[in-house]
């Protein structure tokens, strides 16, 4: 008798809840497409060498120290806590850490959602397949960069700030705290104020008003802004944010900013979250509350007119689309179909009820770190979390670290964030990915030197551009080569290294 | 009495708005090739199925599945100039969005207010060019469908495949019907399925009738000089991959650029309509709603359909929403509804002779804007001079100076241009992506994107000759590799192989 119910709590332990399974599950897949994750966006490396700096001086920049086009000039440093949180985990465990502290946000922000729709659906396995479609789709913005901490914190406020509307929570202060964290881990704190705003301005339009989770939500915002202002270039943070969006050409020329391309598969989930969206709509007989509409309609909107917007999309709307979709389902009581699917999911739930679960997340979370640091690789290529050398100028950088070029060095855009990674402070770069830093004027300079457009001579000049690093196929080093003024001093399948030996 | 009801006052009011939108100077890049062959049919009286426009497929036989369409353009041009041509892409704006006017529910205003957004979306694809045709053709398969759905005569359903006899010559758009058809069968079983003792539905035995007209209208779609081979087209062209790259209609939307953003204008608001209205969407026009968003989003050729599918759903849960909240607000509050009765009396003492007045002057001043507007777009400097600043006309020109041959690399959105107006000079490439296919189309890029080995392509070809815009990437390497400038202006520039 004893020994059964040990084993009973041992199991009430062990066994896992659907949500855990799914947080494992996340977590996994994200370890899986370390390498992806880190390869395909330019600036890890940025973020890294920054996070590094403001640890060892204990002092976070806000004038440029980075580049030579524009080397001391006034700097938001909007992301410096992210920076430092994934310098820290490259510090432990280097390129394997930042993969897994990203898995972990990635885990614990999709593993909200699903909560966050079993609140609303009361359906485990429907917030189950909600949460599969959601990973799915917003898998496509799965990087390693501060960008993840927003994914984490909009799928906590969107599920508090639900608990407010819906009168389960009573207290505001968490969110100005929240706010405040946001602020400092990544410009895109605003997303949280965006989804206030649609919250407040649905409830003010709800026939039946409840007054007292009326005054909790008007109290969320401002003390929210407030919080924002918390950061070290206070309201600086605010302009620099909107004259980035505000700046048609450089948002339209970063490439994270441009819509979704749905000729693209890994756009398909995406594509399938609408449709699902207008099928769930267009079946329901109910209206919806306007801040659940209001919610769904705008991130629909910037989710389409942004790609990096996705998964907040996504960490906003499945839960909504999940509740349409159980209502939908509870009203259909009676059709065989539809009672055999809420038989099941009362038997899940009752099943569930018995578990406590928590064990196999643990231990999926600490293994993988334990074997990542013990060398082992957990990538779904067995490739290890190392930059690629088809991607990056791996070993163009090292012939740059033996041979250190005299004078300023035009790069690739999408290389700055790496060079600096592997060679500052020895050599800063002409530009790197934080286009809302660099901005309109230099940023055209780029293009017009790599697309060869009249003018690119000036740019090289007024720069004192002596040498250059830029793709190997790339029509400027096919040009430059040509020209013969510039030598090539390296050249790879990834890279060619140019050297100026007589002036333009 | 008034000489004009209401409803079909907003009606033509709204129809010569959007004439007066779909009017323009006919200018694309297509219209040309086809205007071409249109052209050599009527000449010669055989339909214009084997190549003699380029360099790379000359002497090909190839499926000219718009070969009734070129006629009409050609015969058009023949008889009435651009100004015809601009008149027809006008007239089919006005048949599709009347024919989908006629499919809305709600206040003719509101219907109104829907049609011009839907005219919106649609506008990026109003051009000269037989693709025009599918767009009035998939209005009238919809149309047949909503009247028949409504009135259940049989006679409606025997357009379906007398349509797709024709449309098997217009256009291979004619898969958008067919696509129609089956969602629309998928939505009435899908409405049999969900919603039991539903009577508002056709029954079993009707929706076998839509489902065999389908069938004869896939069929007779082989009523065509090409026979069987045009139910092969559409997937030959869906099937390039380089089509994208090379053509923005294949291209997913781009929502940074103000001119895509209707579109998602409508899919918002109908995502907004449908989630306030709680009123459920009947089956045959949700499930074609679904397919035609899902073609828009992936290329924007599809916005035009995917409007003429949409704006009746839209304006039916609009009218819902907004019928809801007037007599909400009219029983609420007084103000309102003694608002609402002045404006009603206001409108029955209004002197009719005057009424009759105002509105015959109204359609008079919008018909004469759309008339301006054909005349305007249209005047010959006006064309001349945006002609020079769209296409190499001055290179033309310049050609026409030479007696010596050459073998021309071409921009391919000039392709169809050169084949009207220099057709002595076979192009490199042109916008009929099916003749060419992916590996002439791969090669393109390759030049054009200055590969490594582009040199060795145009030595594949024996191309002597690029024709260029002045400030590509491949003009100002190719001058650097040893290529002569023979001419040049500000579009365009010339260059002779060394």
């Amino acid at each position: 008798m004893n020994t059964k119910k040990i084993a009973r709590k041992i199991a009430k332990f062990v066994l896992p809840r659907l949500g855990e399974v799914f947080f494992a599950a996340i977590f996994a897949a994200a370890i899986g497409l370390g390498p992806q994750m880190m390869n395909v966006d330019g600036d890890l490396g940025r973020h890294i060498t920054l996070g590094s700096y403001i640890i060892e001086t204990g002092e976070i920049p806000t004038n440029d120290i980075f580049s030579f086009s524009k080397l001391g000039d006034p700097l938001t440093p909007h992301e410096w806590l992210a920076d430092v949180v994934l310098s820290l985990a490259h510090r432990v465990a280097g390129l394997d850490g930042v993969i897994w502290l990203t898995a972990l946000v990635l885990a614990l922000s999709f593993w909200l959602i699903y909560k966050h729709s079993l609140n609303l659906s009361n359906m485990s396995v429907l917030a189950l397949m909600g949460g599969i479609i959601g990973a799915a789709a917003g898998s496509m913005h799965w990087l390693t960069r501060p960008h993840i901490f927003t994914i984490l914190l909009t799928a906590l406020w969107s599920m508090e700030l639900e608990k407010v509307r819906i009168g389960l929570k009573k207290g505001w202060v968490i969110f100005p705290v929240m706010m405040f964290a946001w602020a400092n881990l990544h410009g895109a704190f605003i997303v949280g104020l965006v989804i206030w705003a649609a919250v407040f301005l649905g409830e003010l339009l709800e026939k039946q008003k409840n007054w007292n989770q009326l005054r909790v939500l008007i109290w969320i915002g401002p003390s929210s802004i407030l919080a924002s202002l918390l950061n070290p270039d206070g309201l600086g943070i605010w302009k620099t944010g909107m004259s980035f969006l505000g700046n048609q050409y450089l948002v339209s020329h970063t490439a994270e900013y441009l819509p979704p391309d749905f000729q693209n598969p890994a756009f398909w989930p995406f594509l399938a979250v609408i449709g699902l969206s207008v099928l769930i709509l267009g079946m329901n007989q109910r209206r919806m509350n306007f801040s659940h509409l209001f919610l769904l309609g705008s991130w629909t909107a910037m989710a389409l007119y942004s790609a990096r917007n996705i998964p907040l999309y996504v960490a906003v709307s499945i839960p909504i689309l999940c509740d349409q979709t159980a209502k939908i389902i509870k009203e259909g009581r009676g059709d065989g179909v539809v009672d055999w699917l809420l038989n099941f999911q009362d038997r899940i739930s009752n099943t569930e009820k018995d578990i406590r679960g928590g064990m196999i997340g643990l231990v999926t979370v600490i293994l993988s770190i334990s074997l990542l640091m013990s060398g082992v690789r957990l990538d779904f290529q067995n490739q290890g979390n190392v930059f690629s050398e088809d991607v990056f100028p791996v070993k163009a950088a090292d012939w740059l670290e033996v041979n250190q070029p005299q004078g300023n060095g035009f790069n690739h855009f999408s290389w700055g964030g790496y060079l600096l990674y592997r060679l500052w402070p020895e050599q800063l770069v002409f530009i790197d990915g934080q286009t809302d830093f660099y901005g309109e004027e230099l940023t055209r300079q780029y293009e017009q030197v790599i697309t060869l457009q009249p003018g690119w001579k000036q740019t090289f000049l007024k720069h004192e551009i002596r040498w250059a690093i830029l793709p190997a196929n790339s029509p400027a080093a096919e040009f430059l080569s040509e020209s013969g003024k510039w030598e090539m001093s390296y050249s790879d399948q990834t890279a060619k290294i140019l050297i100026l030996i007589e002036e333009e | 009495m008034p000489w004009i009801k209401e409803e079909k006052l907003y009606l033509v009011l709204v129809l010569l708005l959007i004439f007066s939108m779909a009017v323009r100077m006919p200018m694309d890049s297509d219209m040309w090739w086809h205007l071409k062959a249109g052209e050599a049919t009527l000449a010669s009286g055989n339909i214009y199925r084997t190549d003699t426009f380029s360099s790379t497929r000359t002497g090909v036989s190839w499926i000219n599945h718009s070969w009734l369409s070129q006629v009409l353009m050609a015969f058009l041009l023949r008889v009435g100039k651009f100004t015809a041509l601009s008149i027809w892409v006008g007239v089919c704006a006005v048949v599709s969005l009347g024919l989908v006017f006629l499919q809305m529910d709600g206040h003719p205003l509101l219907r109104g207010a829907v049609l011009i957004l839907a005219a919106m979306v649609s506008s990026v694809v109003w051009s000269p060019r037989p693709q025009i045709m599918s767009l009035v053709l998939l209005a009238l398969v919809s149309w047949i469908l909503f009247s028949y759905r409504n009135n259940r005569k049989r006679i409606y359903l025997v357009g379906i495949p007398l349509i797709f006899a024709l449309w098997g010559n217009l256009h291979a758009g004619y898969v958008l019907g067919l696509i129609y058809l089956g969602a629309f069968i998928c939505g009435e079983l899908l409405d049999k399925i969900l919603l039991r003792d539903d009577k508002e539905g056709l029954s079993w035995k009707e929706i076998g009738i839509v489902a065999l007209s389908t069938l004869l209208g896939f069929v007779l779609v082989i009523a065509n000089p090409f026979g069987l081979a045009m139910w092969k087209i559409p997937f030959n062209t869906i099937g390039i991959e380089t089509l994208q790259n090379l053509i923005n209609e294949w291209a997913s939307p781009d929502f940074h650029q103000a001119f895509q953003q209707p579109i998602l204008w409508m899919l918002l608001g109908l995502v907004g309509a449908l989630g306030i209205s709680g009123k459920t969407l009947r089956g045959y026009r949700l499930i074609p709603i679904l397919f035609f968003a899902w073609a828009a989003l992936v290329a924007r050729r599809n916005f035009g359909p995917f409007a003429i599918v949409s704006a009746p759903a839209l304006a039916e849960q609009l009218s819902s929403v907004l019928g809801t909240w007037i007599t909400k607000a009219r029983t609420s509050f007084p103000a309102i509804e003694k608002i609402f009765q002045s404006a009603e009396r206001s409108k029955q003492d209004f002197n009719p002779t005057v009424r009759n007045l105002l509105n015959a002057a109204l359609i008079m001043l919008l018909l004469a804007v759309g008339v301006v507007k054909t005349v305007q777009v249209n005047r010959p400097e006006l064309v001349s001079r945006t002609e020079r600043e769209i296409y190499p006309a001055g290179a033309v020109e310049w050609f026409k100076t030479q007696e010596q041959s050459f073998r021309v690399f071409n921009d391919y959105n000039w392709g169809g241009y050169l084949i009207y107006h220099l057709p002595e000079v076979p192009v490199f490439v042109d916008g009929r992506t099916d003749l060419y296919g992916d590996e002439i189309l791969n090669d393109y890029l390759a030049v054009m994107q200055v590969e490594d080995n582009w040199e060795e392509v145009l030595q594949k070809y024996s191309l002597n000759m690029l024709l260029l815009r002045k400030d590509s990437c491949l003009s100002r390497n190719a001058i650097l590799q040893g290529w002569t400038v023979v001419y040049r202006d500000e579009l365009a520039v010339l260059l002779r192989s060394k």
